[in-house]
């Protein structure tokens, strides 16, 4: 059995329908991501999972249990991480994580938590003077406090800088390598790319595309990109794929990039054209999701 | 044992977090102080009548400025507290925890009355030292009676916190409730309860609180008994508070 089943799961607020139908599979000791726009459903979603939202209808089914009505054995093998960091400023470190470890029965040291989101040193320091990205690790260490089994990161890197998220993924990679199973929202395309196994793109409270990432990029058919421009009146020649030009820029969509390339290039050097700016992209994950969720 | 552990630890936050946040503190326990010292001795002479005995006004304003700090460390300190928790995601937090919300209210209601003894022995402590207060009559019925009313108001604190809609909010409305309402309720010189804002104060619970911890305390002896009304209409308002926090109280900041 899966760790979180979820069938046709529908939630609307007042006349707004947030989630209209989602249904999900994740398994033991997999990394999946929720992906999409702002306002596209996944917080509604994984607060259901979370258990502080009713579904209207639909199956949820996470750790054996229905979210909705699981008391403390579900909250205490379950690790949150929601939008909003919210800490008690006045506390320590130490005393905060002291505080979490004793809801658990079975809690990790805040010495060992630390450890694992990479903050060691801190534990005598009051909250309120720990940095913005300091009290969202923090507030990662108390989900994993309780040595959960499953994880819960609600946008994650929201806010972060570069170094920041580079760090934050690497934690994440970290809790995976431990064996946790890792549910996560983003609607940051890289950070799903680089930390979910599979993932689910949402938009508008539906699934448009589930898979591994490069599944998702593979049955799209998106076609390569190649652009360039040149300040010659020359004809372009004949090239297998869409064209556009617009004066002297010209985008190219292609299924055979390298014969492309060559009529393209071949072309320029016959003909002494000046072509600047050449660039050959692959269909992206952004693509795909852009196209997804737009249309 | 392992809900008493995690009482205690939850004790010690609600402790830690009240007087770590100079805000809450300072007002709650330095607001009285200063009224009681500062009307004490500005009208240490005076006197007045209840029925055939006459009082000294620091014997009144003693057990009165008691009950008015009780309400600051529930009512006020509650509704304060639960309202800025809730909205800043503190209570959602915890909530996502096996502590548990029965757990949650235990601990911050236990902590509150932690905080009403220390009020207690701090307000009538320095009324006896400084102003020459008389120690009361009864002081077993007297405590009884002040912890019943710390419940009741505390009840009432959390229903306060479920009816504001946001923390920017509560200390206005807060104040703005708890101030005119003690003013009329006789907690800094007794009003009349024959007259129009008497009339009005016995409606709410803070008169009848007032009068009924002063015929506890009864300070020279001569007061009446405890009115049996006083008591059912604080507890009363206790209930209806306790029961509209079941109702109403919210975990999670009110955005939709």
């Amino acid at each position: 059995m899966d760790i979180i089943e979820v069938d046709n799961v529908r939630k609307s607020y007042g006349d707004n329908e947030a989630v209209g139908g989602i249904s999900l599979r994740v398994g033991e000791g997999e990394v999946v991501a929720l992906l999409g726009p702002n306002g596209a459903g996944k917080t509604t979603t994984v607060e259901i999972l979370e258990g502080y939202r009713k579904r209207d209808s639909g199956s949820v089914s996470v750790l054996g249990m229905d979210p909705w009505h699981a008391g403390s054995a579900f909250r205490s093998r379950v690790g949150l991480v929601l939008q909003e960091c919210a800490l008690p400023p006045g506390l320590t470190v130490l005393e905060l994580l002291t505080l979490y470890a004793a809801y658990y029965e079975h809690a990790r040291s805040p010495k060992e938590v630390l450890a694992l989101v990479g903050l060691e040193g801190v534990e005598g320091m009051r909250v309120r003077k720990l940095s913005g990205g300091q009290q969202r690790r923090i507030d990662l260490a108390l989900a994993l406090i309780g040595d959960p089994a499953l994880i819960f990161l609600d946008e994650p890197t929201t806010g972060f800088d570069p170094g920041a998220r580079r760090s934050a993924w690497e934690i994440v990679k970290g809790m995976q390598s431990i064996g946790k199973t890792v549910v996560l929202t983003t609607h940051y395309m890289d950070e799903a790319y680089a930390l979910a196994s599979r993932l689910y793109i949402i938009a508008r409270g539906k699934v448009v595309e589930e898979g591994t990432p490069d599944a998702i990029i593979q049955r799209s058919q998106r076609r390569t990109r190649i652009t360039f421009s040149h300040a010659d009146v020359h004809e372009l020649p004949p090239v297998e794929g869409d064209v556009q030009r617009d004066g002297g820029s010209v985008v190219v969509e292609t299924d055979v990039p390298l014969k492309a390339l060559h009529t393209l290039t071949g072309w320029a050097i016959d003909n002494t054209v000046n072509v600047e700016n050449l660039e050959v992209k692959n269909p992206s994950l952004e693509d795909v999701y852009l196209e997804l969720t737009n249309a | 044992m392992h809900n008493l552990r995690k009482l205690l630890r939850q004790l010690q936050f609600e402790q830690r977090a009240f007087w770590r946040n100079p805000a809450s503190a300072v007002f709650t326990f330095v607001f009285p102080v200063i009224i009681l010292v500062v009307l004490g001795n500005v009208n240490s002479h005076a006197r007045f009548q209840v029925g055939a005995h006459s009082y000294s006004y620091d014997d009144y304003l003693a057990p009165a400025m008691s009950t008015y700090g009780i309400i600051s460390a529930t009512f006020v300190s509650l509704a304060m507290i639960l309202s800025i928790r809730r909205d800043s995601g503190v209570l959602k937090r915890f909530q996502g925890t096996p502590l548990g919300s029965t757990m949650f209210i235990v601990s911050i209601l236990i902590s509150s009355l932690i905080n009403v003894v220390i009020m207690m022995v701090l307000t009538i402590g320095l009324g006896m030292i400084s102003l020459g207060v008389h120690f009361p009559a009864n002081a077993l019925e007297t405590t009884a009676i002040m912890l019943f009313g710390a419940v009741c108001f505390a009840g009432l604190g959390v229903a306060m916190a479920a009816l504001i809609p946001n923390s920017d909010a509560a200390p206005a409305i807060v104040n703005g409730i708890f101030f005119p309402i003690a003013f009329i309720s006789g907690i800094f010189f007794p009003i009349s309860g024959s007259s129009i804002l008497g009339r009005i104060g016995n409606f709410f619970p803070i008169s009848h609180y007032t009068t009924a911890v002063f015929d506890a305390y009864n300070p020279i002896g001569t007061a009446p008994k405890v009115a049996g009304t006083d008591v059912l209409i604080l507890a009363a308002w206790g209930v209806a508070g306790i029961l509209l926090a079941i109702r109403r109280f919210k975990w999670e900041p009110s955005r939709r």
